[in-house]
Formats: structure tokens, sequence, C-alpha cells
């Protein structure tokens, strides 16, 4: 089953690329098949049993058996949400690219694909290696979709892009390779946990630059500007959630003594970070600038909720990745809307958009509005299971996080006012047309997520580790971890 | 009356093999009407390494327990069969990439003669077994290769490619031999094996004449796998020479020096190894050290890939410096991939070439992986594996080379590998770059003129070295199994 | 071991082996004919050469001598193949010095 789901886009892109499609068929094939994914991952969903805890639907196959290397995949709670949150936002941005016509479209849709698999690879991959493979499988696609469909500055942006994340991997890759010859398995469902610091700190800073952690996040502002839309919705809310799931089920799962002797730095550097973002995203001078900082802030929240290193911070730091995925998805499609009606994202030359356009106007606002976590959304569930979980590691820290969300309601409006209200910017002419039926196709599923799980955060953040999660207090109490081996 | 050897004809079928070859293919250039001769030649020369590798493959498996043949002069074991493999592989893949080449005067059996010969002596040379054949193995394929650099004879930079290589190989071959000579005075024998012997019987190994030779033979065989300091000659001639040629003694000439290179390491002067892993190690990181670095100011692609052939010998030698089995196992892997990569990336380049009708640089490669989408994406491929990119084996060469380092102690080396594979990330991708995102349009780009010839048996070769460049990432352990047997031939 | 050699002793031979290698790889180094260049590659070779016959003798087996007739076919051939392209070369161009053949940056 979790092969399937690996296996269905990398066939579905291998097609794509190598059968002589027209645009139109090689677009609508790639949706489909995105689509059929999603219901794959819903098959999956109705078949696990969030009871139980453990691995579920694991494969295995032997692969390199002198070190140690396998083939195995399998799903734990919290990565089947996030890999229903990728497969989904993959299908949006893949009919976000259908729909504006991508150049080369085998090429484009079949590199989308590939990543859909690289993606789920990563969430389902139980070896180390198989996990790398899967980690740098996805950077190549990007590169790509980055380095050819991007803007004008996008060959600056795929460097910067591609050697801060390779400079990160391969000091996984040294941790990877001493872990796995020390330990003589690189399984990590069978292999036991490890003390030394320095291998924690490879895979951090191969994680902390692929979110991207402060100060790790020099290339963010260039790859989210310079990328596609749709591509910057994937980078900001699928592969960082990569990163996520790296810190969860590697870094702080195989290195307890670590996690908890180097979490202070950790803490105030995400603490750091979430202000810092928080205060460029406010200072921003485009739409894409905004949401990319926005990202940098919401992940540094999110690493508060992972090193909380209570269940309670962890259920938030994954009820807020599916959150923030499908929040900055919406939004960077939202601003790919935007900047094809008025050629530019500069918010100074932007206003007045709501008048006339009342369908951008709502979902803009509602998307906004959840992002802010207005109490009863989702992300102020989210946010405030981490907020109540970094509590416990010290009052600082939440108060941190409370200040942040109070900027962040600040950058929100502002992008809000900014694009839809005020008097009409120069960019925008009244022939700009209200959004077409075809990109509410995209966008209103995303958003129907947002409000499904804003009316029920729980189904994520009761049901990512298995039950036998108990509330307890102190740093000890790895609960949720318990049961990832 | 003299008392002959008894010979093993089975052991070295593949290079007899290759001879027979080589000497029809002569015969060809002389007896054979010339319309036919090219394609005749040609058609034998790869039959040739077919057959070698048949045999090669034969070998391998019936060589379970290696052991002297032929009066000692070569040995017969595992390791020198899947040296022989990979150089028939290649000499193989090099027949199909040369076949469409304008070869300006029409030398065109004579060339692939001389192919088939230099891959018989290189198949020689990986099972040499004493000082003496493994000297003649070494200059009967450097002639050979000297003569295949030239050969395009109306082309000044092939000749000079030619001449520079003969000076500065035979320079590197008479150092090697002074060493070797020096290595028989100390220890009065030419057998790796009984040097050894000898050397430890006698408590030689602090013998000022037998680490000078040591010294002097570590040098000479720098020399031919393009090692630093000892490369200053690669990135000229490999410019200079025709694409096919060069495609192919990057591959195979590197590997047989570095099979060579181990073998004469580990089984002649096991006594000396606290020094000469430290030497190896070195000459490593030197070569790491100038490979990436004077690769990323080159704009011709040629002179990249020479470079990064530098850097890549850096790689290998760490794992002869590991000096322990699984460096064997890391050394014997790696060759496979790399091979690959080197001959389709030289392939593509080729191609190319043959399209524009000058010397590649990254401007001209502008938008060549969309006009060109098995070119491209071969050649993307091979880029993301020379940098050690999962899905291809060039991922699990660097791995296996690092656990090797791992298994003897030496982190260091692990992190000069990854500083180095860091740098070299932006000169591949550089490629890559041009390849895709630029468009032909935007620079300068004059073709040939007309649509280029299509080249069914180029896209035959480069679709060859892309399969096994994946394949070796899927099908690790069936791979790495030979190498580790054939590693056990050595006394490690 | 040695079989009474009437004579000086092998480092005599080893000095003046050395000597004639150490000469020829200057002359490849330092000389700008590539005529010179192959004359010193072929005392480089037969520095080598004296060295094993000397060493043959020292150490009583005839496995040096034979080495040393062996390179001295191979020196034959490199020769011819590096005078083959000298003649190629000249050919061409009439100038004969290596430090002018630069289509090829060094």
């Amino acid at each position: 089953m979790t092969t399937a789901l690996i296996l269905l886009p990398l066939g579905g892109g291998l097609v794509v690329w190598l059968l002589p499609w027209t645009r139109f068929w090689a677009g609508s094939f790639a949706l489909l098949v995105s689509l059929a994914e999603v219901g794959l991952w819903i098959e999956t969903l109705i078949r696990f049993d969030f009871a139980r805890p453990g691995l579920q639907l694991d494969a295995r196959a032997g692969w390199f058996g002198d070190l140690g290397i396998s083939y195995h995949v399998g799903l734990y709670g919290f990565s089947l949400w996030l890999i229903g949150m990728s497969v989904t936002v993959m299908a949006a941005s893949i009919a976000y690219a259908f729909w504006t016509g991508r150049e080369r479209a085998r090429a484009y849709f079949g590199l989308q694909l590939f990543l859909t698999g690289a993606v789920v690879g990563v969430f389902a991959a139980q070896d180390l290696l198989l996990f790398y493979a899967f980690f740098e499988a996805m950077l190549i696609p990007l590169y790509v979709l980055v380095g050819v469909w991007g803007g004008a500055g996008r060959l600056g942006a795929t460097l910067k892009f591609v050697i801060y994340t390779m400079a990160g991997s391969l000091l996984m890759l040294a941790a990877v390779i001493v872990l796995g010859v020390h330990q003589g398995s690189f399984d990590l469902v069978d292999t036991g946990t490890s003390g030394n610091t320095w291998i924690f700190l490879g895979f951090v800073a191969a994680f902390a630059v692929k979110a991207p952690l402060f100060p790790f996040h020099g290339w963010l502002p260039d790859a989210y500007r310079e990328a596609p839309p749709e591509v910057s919705a994937v980078l900001s809310g699928v592969v960082s959630k990569a990163a996520v799931y790296g810190l969860l089920r590697i870094a702080i799962a195989k290195f307890p003594g670590p996690t908890h002797d180097v979490r202070v730095p950790i803490l105030v550097f995400a603490a750091i970070g979430l202000v810092y973002g928080s205060l460029v995203a406010f200072r921003a001078p485009d739409v894409r600038g905004v949401i990319a900082y926005s990202s940098l802030a919401q992940m540094g929240l999110i690493v508060l909720g992972l090193f909380a290193g209570n269940s309670l911070g962890f259920d938030g730091a994954i009820l807020q990745s599916v959150n923030h995925g499908l929040l900055s998805a919406t939004l960077f499609l939202l601003a790919g809307g935007i900047e094809r009606r008025a050629a530019t994202g500069e918010l100074s030359r932007l206003g007045g958009m709501a008048r006339g356009r009342p369908v951008l106007a709502t979902l803009l606002m509602t998307t906004g509005i959840i992002a802010l976590a207005v109490p009863g959304s989702t992300a102020f569930a989210g946010e405030f299971l981490i907020l109540a979980g970094v509590f416990q590691q010290g009052w600082i820290w939440a108060v941190i996080g409370a200040g942040a969300i109070v900027l962040a309601a600040m950058y929100m409006l502002r992008l809000i006012s900014a694009v839809l209200h005020r008097e009409v910017g120069p960019a925008v002419s009244d022939s700009a047309l209200d959004l077409r039926p075809a990109e509410l196709g995209f966008l209103v599923p995303l958003v129907a997520c947002l409000l499904a799980l804003s009316a029920w955060p729980a189904a994520i953040s009761e049901r990512s580790f298995a039950h036998g999660a108990t509330f307890r207090v102190g740093w000890t109490s790895y609960a949720p971890i318990r049961n990832v081996p | 009356m003299i008392s002959k050897p008894h010979v093993d004809w089975f052991a070295i079928s593949p290079e007899l093999v290759l001879l027979g070859v080589a000497a029809l293919a002569l015969f060809v250039a002389v007896l054979v009407p010339r319309w036919l001769r090219k394609a005749l030649a040609a058609f034998l020369c790869a039959g040739g390494f077919l057959g070698a590798f048949v045999a090669a493959g034969i070998l391998y498996g019936r060589s379970a327990h290696g052991h002297p043949v032929v009066a000692d002069a070569i040995v017969r074991d595992r390791f020198g069969a899947l040296g022989m493999l990979i150089v028939a592989g290649c000499g193989l893949l090099a027949v199909f990439i040369s076949y469409r080449e304008p070869v300006r005067n029409g030398h065109d059996a004579e060339y692939y003669a001389l192919l088939a010969a230099a891959g018989a002596g290189m198949a020689f040379f990986v099972t040499a077994n004493n000082l003496m054949t493994i000297f003649l193995s070494l200059e009967w394929f450097s002639i050979c290769l000297y003569v295949l650099c030239a050969i395009d004879v109306d082309l000044v930079g092939s000749l000079e490619a030619g001449l520079k290589y003969l000076v500065v190989g035979s320079f590197g071959s008479a150092v090697l031999l002074f060493g070797s000579a020096l290595v028989y005075g100390a220890t009065g024998k030419l057998g790796l094996d009984r040097i050894g012997a000898t050397v430890s019987a006698q408590g030689l190994s602090r013998d000022v004449l037998l680490l000078a030779g040591l010294a002097m033979i570590i040098t000479g065989l720098g020399f031919k796998s393009s090692s630093a300091p000892f490369h200053m000659w690669t990135p000229d001639v490999y410019e200079g020479s025709p694409t096919p040629v060069t495609a192919f003694m990057s591959a195979a000439t590197k590997t047989v020096a570095l099979v060579v290179a181990l073998r004469v390491l580990v089984s002649a002067f096991p006594q000396e190894a606290h020094l000469w892993t430290v030497a190896v190690a070195a000459i490593a990181c030197a070569s790491l050290a100038i490979g990436n670095l004077a690769a990323l100011v080159q704009r011709n692609v040629k002179r990249i890939l020479a470079y990064s052939s530098v850097s890549h010998a850096g790689f290998m030698l760490i794992a002869v410096a590991a000096h322990n089995q699984s460096g064997a196992r890391a050394l014997l892997y790696y060759l496979v991939p790399y091979s690959a990569m080197s001959l389709g990336a030289f392939a593509v380049v080729a191609a190319r070439e043959r399209e524009l009708g000058r010397a590649v640089t990254l401007d001209n490669l502008a938008g060549m992986g969309w006009e060109r989408p098995l070119l491209g994406v071969a050649m993307f491929t091979f880029m993301l594996g020379f940098a050690g990119f999962p899905l291809t084996g060039g991922f699990f060469g660097k791995f296996l080379v690092f656990s090797a380092a791992v298994d003897r102690g030496w982190t260091w080396l692990v992190i000069v590998g990854v500083a180095a594979t860091a740098v070299s990330l932006y000169y591949y991708l550089g490629v890559v770059r041009a390849l895709y995102m630029r468009t032909g349009a935007e620079l300068q780009l004059a073709p040939a003129g007309g649509a280029p010839p299509r080249e069914a048996l180029l896209q035959t070769a480069v679709l060859g070295c892309l399969a096994v460049t994946v394949a070796s990432f899927f099908a690790v352990q069936p791979l790495v199994d030979l190498a580790k047997h054939a590693g056990r031939a050595l006394p490690l | 071991m040695t079989l009474g050699i009437l004579g000086p002793e092998v480092s005599w031979y080893l000095a003046v082996a050395a000597f004639l290698f150490a000469t020829g790889a200057l002359g490849v180094l330092l000389r700008r004919s590539p005529l010179i260049v192959l004359l010193s590659l072929e005392i480089m070779l037969n520095g080598a050469n004296l060295a094993l016959i000397a060493f043959a003798r020292h150490q009583g087996n005839g496995a040096g001598q034979i080495f040393a007739l062996a390179v001295m076919a191979v020196a034959a051939s490199e020769v011819v193949v590096g005078l083959g392209l000298i003649v190629a070369i000249s050919r061409r161009n009439l100038d004969l010095d290596v430090d002018k053949l630069r289509t090829l940056r060094g």
C-alpha cells in the first residue's frame, strides 16, 4: 500500500515524460495521476488503524544487505497526515500548472510527479539511507523546476538553493554513514538510539537548511520569489515539512540525549526565526515576500513545538505542519493568480482588488484569517497546542510565541489590505478578472480542507501519535515518541 | 634444453582475442576495399571486445582461487578478471562512440586495430604479476594510446596531444621503470608476492633502495591514473585528442592504473603499508583539491571533465589508501559507475562536437538538453552521478569509499571528500545549467549546418552508460558481491 | 651473493645509473626541442637499464638482464612513435619548439 503510494506518481511521471503527449494531454494525465494519488491516500487513511501503536502498512525488501540497507517503508499516524497534506498540495500545484499551461509540459509534469513520489518516499522511509535517497531525490526535480520555469533571477536563486541544501545534505550524509556503520544497520525501526551529539547536529543541520530555520534561511527569499508560484507552494508547503518529519523521526526519536542537551540553543534559534520572520514579513515589499518570511516564522513555531518535547508540542507541531502546508500553498497559488492579473507582486502597486472581484476577495480573506490564527481556526488550534507545549519548557518561549502570533496578525492584515483594499493600485486594471472557475477548482478544495480542519482539528492532533499518548509534563516524557522506535 | 613454462591459455584468452582482432583489423586496413574497411574493422573490434568481455566473465567465474600462471608472470584471479571485464566493456562502448567520428584521412581500420591492441595491453596489465610484465603491458597499451591520441594527423591539437602524452607518459613509465630497478636491486626479485616475501624474510622494510623504488613506482602509476600532482598532462591531452579516444582513456586507463596500483601496493609492499597509505592519502587529497578547484574556472567541457577525472582519481585513491577489504571493494565497485559515467559524458560531448563542428564549451552547450532529449537527460544523470547524488551509482561509490575510510579510522579523509564533493557540485551543476536553463537562442550558436546525423550507435552507447549508471544504484548488492569476491583475491 | 665482480662495487653502477636518469629527467623537463626531449627520455630508460643489469649481476640472477632487453625493445618502439609524431608535426609547421606548441595551453 505504502509502496503503491510511492510508485504511482513515479510511474506516472515516467509515463508523462516518455510518451509523446501534447501539452493538454500531458497536463491532464498528470492531474489525473495526482488525483488518483489523493484517492489512494484516502484509501490508506481508511485502512489505517489509529488506535494501534507502531509502524503500519509497512513493506520491506532487501537492497544492500552487506551494509544493512534495505527498502523499508511504512507509516505512522503523523506521517500519514503529512503525506495527505503533501499529495493534496501537489495535486493543487499540478492543477495550477495545468491551468496556466507550462511550456515543455512533458518534462514539467513528469518532474512534478517525480517530486510527489519522492516526497511521499521521504515521509514513508524507515531506512536511513532510503530516507537520504528520497530526500536528495526531492532536490533534483525542484532544482530543475525552479531553474527552468522560474523567473528572471532563477539561476542565482537555484544556485543558492542547491548550495545551501547540499551543504546540509552532505553533513547529513556523513552523519548517516557514521551512524549506520557504527550500528551495523541503517534501519530506523530496528536500531536503537544514539547519544552522539555530533551526528545529531549533522542531521539537524540538514533539516534546518531544508526547513529553513533561522540562520540557514539565506536561500529562502530568492527561491520563493523566483520559482513559479505553484513550485513555491510546494517548496514552502511540502518540502519544508520533510524537514519537520526528519527532525521528529530521526533527530528527536533517535537522539534523545543530544535532543535534551541541545534543545535550548535550538529553541532560541527557532524563537529568533519566529520573531525575525514575522518582522521581515511585515516589511516585505511584495506578496510572495510576505508569504516567504511568514513561512520562516511558521517553521520556527513548528520547531518550538517539536523541541517542547511533550505530546502537546508534538501534536501541535504536526497539526500546524499540515495547516501551514495547506495555508502557504493556498496563499502562493493566490499570489500566482494575483501576479497573473497585475503582472507584479509589489504591494505598493497593488490594491483595491476586492472591488468587483468578490470570489478572490472571499478566498484571500478566508485564508488570511485562518493564517492569522483567529480563535476557532485550525491554525489557532495548532498554535495553541504548540504554545501550551512549549510553556512547559519555560514561560518565556510561550510569551515569545504569543507575541509572534500578534505579529502574524499584523502582516496578514497588511497583506490583505494592501491587495484587496485601499485605493486601486497602478498595476491593477479594471479588466483584470475575478478568479476563474478553473482556479476555484484547485483553490476551493484547499480552503475546504482548512475549514474542515478548523471544525475538527482533533482529527489530526489526536490521531498523529498512537493512543497511549499520555499528557505528561516534563522533558523525560517521550510518550508519543515511545511508540516510534 | 630450455624448459618451457606451462601456459594457461585460458587465463590470457581475453588478451588473445583482442590481439587477434587487432591483427585482423590491420589486414582489413590493407586488403579490403576502402568502402568496407571502416564497417568491417569496427565490427571486428566490437566483436573482439565482446569476446573479451565474455571470456573475462567466464574467467571470473572459474578463478575463485587466484594463482599465478605462466611462470608467475601473470596471475589468474577474480581481481584481474573484473578489471578485464571493465576494460572490455569500456572498449565495446568506445567502438560505438567512435564509429561516426570523422577521421579525416581514412585510417579507420588502423584506429580500431590500435583500440583493440590497447584493450589487450590493458587486460594484460591488470593481471600482470611481476614488475617486468607490469612495465611491458603498461608500455604496450600506452604506445597504442599515444598513436590513438594523434590519429587525426590533420588536426594540430590532436598531434600535439599525442606528443604531449608521449613525453609525459614515457616520463612516468621511466620513473616506474627506475623504481622497479631499485626494488629489484633491494630484493633481487621481480614477482610481486616474492618481493613481499623477501622483504619480510630479510627485514628490508627500512631499506633505502626499496623505499625509493616504492616511491618511484607510486609516482609512475600516479602519472597513468592522472592523480595530482602528476596530472598536468590530463586536461591538455583530453582536450586535444579525438573525443572517443578521450572517452576510452578516461575510463579504461584510469581503471587499470588504479587496479594495478592497488595490486602492486598490497601484494608487494604490505610491510611498508604504514608509509604508502599516508603517501596515497596525500595524493588523494591533492587530487581532490586540485581537480575540483581547477575545474571551477574551465569553460571547455572536455577540460571540465578532465579535471573531474583528476578529482575522481582522488576519491578512488582514498579507497586504495584505506588498505582494507572494504577499500578494495569500494574501488572495484566505484570503477563500474565511474567508467560508465565518464564514457557517457564524453560520448555526449562527442555528439555535440560533431553537431557544431567545433570544441564544446559551456556556452555552446546551451539548450542542448531540450534539443536532444536523450543525450540531455543522460548528461544530466552523469553529472549528478559524478557529484554523488542518489539514484546513480556514483552515490554508492562515494558511500563505500567513505565507509572504507571510516573502517580504516581516517575520518578526516571523509571530511576532505565531503568538502570536495560540495565544491564539485558547482561545476557539475554548471553543465546542467548550460544544458537546460539557458536556451540556445539566448546565446550565439553556430550549428554546422543541416540536420545532425542520426547517431544510432552513439545513442546506444549513451543509453548503455545511462543504464549502467542507474542500475549500479538499484542493483548495488550484486555488483558489490562481484567486487567483494574480486577483492578477496588480494592479500588484505 | 655477488659472483665476484671484478671492478667497482654495485653502488658505483647505481650512482652512474642515477646520474643518467637525473640527466634525462632534467632534459625532459628543461629542453625545448622535441628531438632532445625524446633523446632525454631514452637516457632515462638507459639509466634504468644500467641499474637493472648491475643489480642482476649483484643479485646473481638473470631476471634483470631479461628485463633490460625487453626495455630496449620498448624504448625503440616508443622512439618510433615519438619520431613519427615529430615528423608529422614538422610537416605541418616547420618550427620545432615545444614552447611554441601552444594551441593547447599547458
